[in-house]
């Protein structure tokens, strides 16, 4: 609402379309490049999602936390399926994905919800806990559920902190990094960004607080059992419902996902029809979505590819607000008709590697999870600097 | 039809939060809640593809 919405309703163009007017042609192609390869892998982590739900149907093994392959043949011709389904749907074009997702949001949100009580009570049951006020629900709550504890080997402990960071940055690609001018540019005002928000407090805030109620419950059973599979635990709280609800969660955040990947490859190859690339671009996230290593670390490569992304939502940014401020002249590659912005381009790169240079050092408030607040104001300022830097004796 | 369809879809919407609520209040039994869900689901996607995304004719 206050960075990626008021420039869409002003400028009401593309990301890719203003970044080529900001970066010229082959630096945003690169950028589309990362951008694909990164929403590709999302959405195959996404089919990896719905294919937990086939493996309760079909009764598959499925792959555990720290599986990286695939393992069984079941598992790959389940994400196969899945994958070449929700391509097609992708392929058929934005209105198809909109409705599918229209029909499934309702509905979906109403089951989270009731993951969220039905995990509440089998709680209630297996612990003996009484709960008839708020102060017994709390202490249901922080004695037997999120109760802390030491992370399990080669995971990081998430605080309060990590939950928070990743929530704001877990979809920092589409407001931060800006991906989501595509959608709001036909927004009629700049606070129908707040719509975007709905989706992210919805689906993040009571969806993971429901599955994290269910997860808990599986280890509490069974602390031996420390399977992250979406399928079994829907399908224990809710039954066919919750399969369904797993397999169309998934598919939800996949559709539109592979669709704008297609858009972004299309750019790259603009003479290939959509229907043929979104495909191609499909087949290319299914593959991902066969190696579970991706859905298993999706808290780390979430990270990542918000990290990616982000340093271009600031140079979006700065260019749009602060350019013309500083008497700079804005979308200076269309302005010039360059191939390449050197200032944008050194702005995404250095803060990248600023970034990651943070992230290697180790220390606990450099974790990838939170180096990219710090890395926006970086990339604000490098871009700044180098647009001074390279449009010195120009006037705007 | 179309407004048989938009009752139906409402009501397995209510039906979706009722059943799990009904079984937080220990009032239902587990199964009973999952095939209540599992019917609500049934007949939304059934009645909403009815309604849902169609234009509206002046």
């Amino acid at each position: 609402m206050f960075l990626c919405a008021p420039i869409a309703v002003r400028a009401r163009l593309t990301l890719y379309y203003q970044l080529e007017k900001i970066c010229g042609r082959r630096l945003v192609t690169l950028y589309n490049l990362a951008n694909g390869v990164m929403f590709c892998f999302l959405a195959g982590s996404m089919i990896t999602v719905s294919a937990t739900a086939f493996g309760v149907w079909f009764g598959f093994p499925m792959p555990g936390l720290n599986d990286l392959y695939p393992n069984s043949v079941g598992w790959v011709l389940s994400v196969l399926v899945i994958g070449a389904v929700i391509s097609v749907v992708a392929a058929w074009g934005y209105e198809t994905v909109s409705k599918v997702a229209n029909i499934a949001a309702p509905w979906m949100v109403l089951v989270f919800f009731g993951f969220g009580l039905i995990g509440l009570r089998q709680f209630i049951e297996v612990t003996g806990a009484e709960v008839n006020s708020i102060s017994s629900l709390w202490a249901l709550c922080t004695e037997h559920i999120w109760k802390g504890g030491e992370p399990l080997p080669g995971q990081i402990k998430f605080t309060f902190w990590h939950v928070t960071f990743f929530a704001w940055f877990c979809n920092m690609a589409m407001h931060v990094g800006m991906s989501d001018l595509s959608v709001l540019r036909f927004a009629k005002k700049p606070w129908h960004g707040i719509a975007s928000a709905s989706g992210m407090y919805v689906g993040h805030f009571m969806a993971w607080l429901a599955a994290s109620i269910l997860y808990a419950l599986q280890l509490h059973m069974d602390p031996s059992n420390t399977n992250v599979l979406p399928g079994p635990l829907a399908f224990q709280a809710a039954g066919v419902a919750g399969l369904m609800c797993v397999i169309v969660a998934g598919w939800t955040t996949a559709n539109p996902t592979i669709y704008r990947a297609g858009l972004a490859f299309q750019a790259i190859m603009p003479s290939k029809s959509r229907f043929a690339v979104t495909i191609a671009t499909g087949l290319l996230a299914t593959l991902a979505g066969m190696f579970p290593a991706i859905a298993m670390r999706l808290l780390g490569f979430v990270a990542l590819y918000g990290l990616v992304l982000m340093p271009m939502g600031a140079v979006v940014f700065a260019d749009f607000w602060l350019l013309p401020k500083l008497g700079l002249k804005q979308y200076y590659a269309e302005h010039r008709s360059l191939k390449i912005n050197w200032a944008a381009g050194i702005a995404w790169i250095a803060t990248l590697v600023i970034c990651v240079a943070l992230v290697k050092s180790g220390k606990p408030q450099f974790q990838i999870f939170f180096v990219s607040l710090p890395g926006w104001f970086i990339a604000c300022a490098l871009y700044i600097a180098l647009s001074k830097l390279q449009q010195k004796g120009e006037t705007a | 039809m179309k407004k048989s369809s938009l009752i139906i879809s409402f009501l397995s919407l209510a039906l979706i939060v009722l059943a799990p609520t009904l079984f937080y209040m220990d009032s239902i039994t587990l199964e009973t809640n999952k095939m209540l869900m599992t019917i609500a689901t049934a007949a939304w996607f059934a009645s909403s593809f009815c309604w849902m995304g169609r234009e509206k004719k002046d």
